[in-house]
């Protein structure tokens, strides 16, 4: 809504002319606006004032108001009795009795005194009245009122020393200074009105004059004289000093002032002008004050919008008229603005349908063509440009026989049967099928077979042809194929037909062998759904094959972990995946009828003849009774070692007490003997310890303890734990590589022990007297260690190196070279170190010695426990 | 040398081997007592008092174990040194008699006679 409120410059310098005239108007009867305006503001203050001070003077008058002058001498009795009281009153404060009240009682007195001392000047101007000097009087009366004032000031100025002195203070004396500075300013005030008057200052003067006069001529019995200036208003011509004032009953405030022949020294009027003027003056800013405003807020918007129009009419439809006022202004600028903005909007929108229609002209997958009436090219799509090999630049406005030619089969059409032709003749679309069989012969001489539509372009009548081609190579070519697919069909048919007879034979054939070998064979598809279980699975698994097949085989077969027992079934996505896998540890087949059959397994993924994965076969074999068997010839050779050692031991120290000599000395030939036996319980004692060793890998039961070890320590403690055996054979021992650093390494030490032992006492026992033993120990990697046992004995026959590690194997020359050794020591360390993950391998040369090599990883981190 | 007559209990309950301590310990001169199972053992280390023990740790009627674990809360007899004399091999057995008490542990057929006298005097 808008709220109509004009603001045109006319009509209102019509309002401001009836202002101005107004104002004239007042002018000219201005004691009328005075008077409104004196009544209701100048006057009012006056009279107001004055009335407050007529108030007070008129009580002070009042005391003057005795005419009585006959009580003077029972006034002065009065004065006598008040000072006595006084006197008293001072004796009281040496006593130092209640001085608050003593105070009160003093301010009463002071008025009395002063009441008293009033009385006594009116009586004394009673007498003085009678002389008749009013002007005199006046100074009189304000002398005496001083001398009185001032007595009793000095008066209380003893009171109040002498207070002072008994502690107190000014304040309790204020009051009577107040009515001194009253009196004071009064007079002043009068004083200073005299001499205002004489600078003409009149208006400042008026108030007090008006106190004055009106208190002169009560003071002087107000002489004067009734004017004859209008009966409504009454005033009076009072005399005062030098001049006379006219005086306003009614208005109670003085009009002029005039000297003694009656000459208006100073009137009203004077004041009245001067309130019109300034009426006047201030109106005329306020006309213009005004109009300046005015013209903007009518000017400003009218500017803006003419901006705007402008800039619009260059094309800057992003301008707007910024006037935001509630008044038609705005509401013009407002709808200007809308006007604009569906400008902008449709100019959008036509901008935008264009940029669609340009869009789909240029992505349709059909070639466009826009000839006129006599084909010549108006307009041409990126599709059809690419289909006929041309660019619209080059082609626009030629004839569209320039760039292609239409055939119907091999047939070329002439100019008249060209679709766009007969869609003129015609006054109708055209349109062409595949089943027409027409092509568009390009300028490369390409045949591209075509369905056309032709419509006709409108503009005042049929200004040209439209024409939508569509490229149809494929469909033909797809047509084709269809035939020649049909026939190799059936023929493939006819094959497959044969082949599926000479499988179902084969079928049946490997069915039979499945079904009497002794493994458990099954076979899964890809989805794992069970196709093959032979009468082994059968009975192994309590299921038949008739329930499971086509079933995922893990609802039914499950194999799990012995230790676990989680499910296991990696190795069926694996092979399925392409591996081949072994599973032989630790898996378990839980049968139909719960009962737990251990198993060892081989899954091998199944290919057609493409070689693609169309699912994978597990052979497994129940394997508990050797597992049970394994463990008890573990266990077994476990105890029986145990068992063994005790009459070893005993053998070992009889024989021992026997060559100390502690039974009887023995001779020559019988020590041999007994040093023969005693060699011989060793190595019976040897291979009881090897056979632990081998028992506790075999199952599985060979743990390492990790700790952390100085290396170069403790391979000088192995090595001087063995060489007392070595000096036997006057063997050498040399340690060389990281023999004297302060390298830590995360070790089993009896392991070590273990294959170092094993590796030395091998190169010590095949090397002959004499020898030479050589370890080096160096850092491989980062964490890993090599360490070599090298000797210069007997050596490994080529032909034979590849069994070494095999367990019970010894070399033929090691056998010939020493009758006692056991075969195991290296299967033992081979198998240590595949726990512990390290490698082992050797270069041998027969008769010039041996080297053992082998790693150790000695990450920190890296642990593993049986596996 | 001449030694004092420093007293030695064996726990052992074959015979062959009890022979052969008896030939050596007896030769060096130490007073030697054998008992056939733990629990005599432990009787007789009481009134006994040796200088050493040797125990073995397959036992008839209490084992070698038990043994350890009985004489460690005798106040009579904590405090005479053990030393193991053992069949078994095993890490776990040498840990196990370690921590029950035995001051050492020797696997038999791993010491001669003559290391297993030097070792007695250490301890004794």
């Amino acid at each position: 809504m808008v709220r109509i409120r004009t603001k045109l410059l006319p009509a209102f310098f019509i309002s401001i002319l009836l202002l101005a005239v107004s104002s004239f108007y007042g002018l000219f009867f201005i004691d009328k606006l005075s008077k409104i305006i004196n009544e209701n503001t100048v006057t009012k203050n006056a009279s107001d004032e004055a009335g407050l001070r007529f108030g007070k003077i008129e009580n002070i008058l009042t005391l003057y108001a005795i005419s009585d002058s006959d009580k003077l001498p029972a006034l002065k009795s009065e004065y006598d009795f008040s000072k006595g009281r006084l006197d008293s009153a001072a004796k009281k404060i040496k006593q130092r009795q209640d001085l608050k009240e003593f105070s009160a009682v003093i301010d009463k007195m002071r008025l009395k005194i002063a009441e008293i001392a009033d009385k006594m000047i009116v009586a004394r101007r009673e007498q003085l009245k009678k002389e008749g000097d009013i002007g005199s009087s006046l100074a009189e009366m304000k002398k005496l009122r001083y001398e009185i004032i001032d007595k009793t000031a000095r008066g209380s100025e003893k009171l109040k020393l002498g207070l002072a002195q008994m502690g107190y203070e000014d304040n309790e004396f204020n009051f009577q200074y107040k009515d001194k500075k009253h009196l004071d300013n009064w007079f002043a005030g009068i004083e200073n009105a005299r001499s205002n008057l004489e600078k003409e200052k009149f208006d400042l003067v008026l108030p007090l004059l008006d106190e004055y006069f009106v208190l002169a001529q009560k003071v002087s019995g107000a002489r004067f004289e009734a004017d004859d200036l209008g009966a409504k208003n009454q005033y009076y011509l009072i005399q005062a000093d030098n001049i006379l004032v006219e005086y306003n009953i009614a208005a109670s405030h003085i009009t002029a002032v005039l000297d003694k022949e009656k000459n208006i020294i100073l009137d009203d009027s004077a004041r009245q002008k001067k309130i019109s003027l300034f009426f006047i003056f201030t109106s005329f800013l306020a006309v213009i004050l005004v109009s300046i405003i005015v013209s903007r807020s009518i000017n400003a918007p009218i500017e803006e919008l003419v901006k705007v129009a402008r800039k619009i009419s260059f094309g800057d439809l992003s301008q707007r008229a910024d006037v935001n006022s509630n008044d038609e202004m705005g509401y013009l600028a407002g709808v200007f603005n809308l006007m604009i903005d569906s400008i902008e909007k449709s100019g959008k929108k036509i901008e935008e349908e264009g940029d669609e229609l340009r869009a789909i002209i240029s992505s349709m997958g059909e070639g466009l063509l826009v000839l006129d009436r006599k084909l010549n090219i108006i307009l041409m799509n990126k599709t059809a440009e690419k289909a006929l090999g041309v660019s619209l630049d080059d082609v626009a406005g030629q004839h569209v026989k320039k760039i292609l030619t239409v055939f119907k089969g091999d047939t070329e059409l002439p100019l008249s049967q060209y679709p766009a032709n007969r869609m003129f003749k015609s006054g109708e679309a055209v349109s062409i099928s595949i089943k027409d069989n027409y092509y568009y012969k390009t300028l490369s001489g390409k045949m591209l077979p075509v369905e056309i539509v032709t419509a006709p372009l409108f503009k005042d009548g049929i200004k040209g042809a439209i024409v939508v081609f569509k490229d149809i190579t494929d469909l033909k070519v797809a047509d084709e194929d269809r035939e020649y697919a049909k026939i190799n069909l059936e023929n493939a048919l006819k094959t497959v037909y044969i082949e599926r007879d000479l499988v179902r034979e084969q079928k049946t054939k490997l069915e039979a062998i499945l079904n009497s070998i002794g493994d458990a064979v099954f076979a899964v598809d890809k989805e794992k759904k069970v196709i093959l279980f032979n009468s082994a699975a059968e009975k192994i698994t309590g299921f038949s094959f008739k329930d499971i097949k086509n079933h995922l085989y893990s609802d039914y077969i499950k194999f799990i972990d012995e230790i676990t027992k989680a499910e296991k079934n990696e190795f069926i996505n694996a092979a399925l995946s392409g591996e081949k896998t072994i599973l032989s540890n630790h898996t378990v087949l839980v049968a139909k009828d719960k009962n737990l059959v251990s198993v060892d397994q081989t899954t091998a993924p199944i290919r057609n003849s493409l070689g693609e994965i169309i699912g994978c076969i597990i052979v497994f074999r129940d394997v508990t009774a050797k597992r049970e068997v394994d463990r008890m010839r573990s266990d077994f050779i476990s105890i029986a070692s145990h068992q063994l050692r005790t009459p070893l031991s005993g053998m070992k120290w009889f024989l021992e007490i026997l060559l100390n000599g502690d039974v009887g000395k023995l001779n020559p030939k019988q020590a041999g003997i007994i040093k023969e036996t005693y060699a011989n319980n060793q190595n019976m004692i040897d291979l009881v310890n090897k056979m632990l060793d081998m028992s506790r890998i075999e199952s599985n039961r060979m743990v390492v303890n990790f700790e952390r070890v100085n290396l170069a320590d403790m391979v000088k403690k192995i090595i001087g734990e063995i060489k007392p055996m070595l000096r036997q054979k006057g063997q050498k021992i040399h340690f060389t590589g990281l023999k004297d650093t302060d390298l830590e390494v995360n070790a089993d030490k009896i392991l070590i022990k273990n294959i170092l032992g094993n590796l030395i006492s091998n190169a010590s026992r095949y090397t002959p007297v004499g020898g030479e033993i050589k370890v080096k120990i160096t850092q491989k990697e980062k964490n890993s260690l090599l360490f070599s046992v090298k000797d210069n004995g007997i050596g490994i026959p080529k032909k034979e190196q590849y069994r070494i590690f095999k367990k019970f194997f010894r070399a033929t020359n090691a056998v010939e070279f020493e009758a006692n050794g056991t075969g195991l020591g290296l299967y033992i360390v081979k198998s240590i170190l595949d726990i512990m993950g390290g490698k082992i391998w050797f270069k041998s040369e027969q008769n010039k010695g041996t080297e053992f090599l082998f790693t150790l990883p000695i990450d920190i981190m890296w642990c593993s426990i049986s596996k | 040398m001449a030694k004092e007559k420093k007293k030695i209990l064996i726990v052992e309950d074959d015979r062959f081997l009890v022979k052969a301590y008896k030939i050596r310990f007896g030769k060096i001169g130490f007073d030697v007592a054998v008992e056939e199972n733990g629990k005599s053992g432990l009787a007789k280390a009481k009134k006994f008092k040796p200088d050493l023990i040797i125990l073995d740790l397959m036992l008839p009627k209490m084992n070698g174990f038990e043994f350890l674990a009985a004489a460690k809360k005798d106040e009579a007899i904590k405090n005479i040194p053990v030393l193991v004399l053992s069949v078994l091999g095993q890490k776990a057995d040498k840990e196990k008699a370690l921590s029950l008490g035995a001051k050492d542990y020797f696997v038999k057929t791993d010491y001669t006679l003559e290391e297993i006298v030097k070792n007695i005097d250490k301890y004794l």
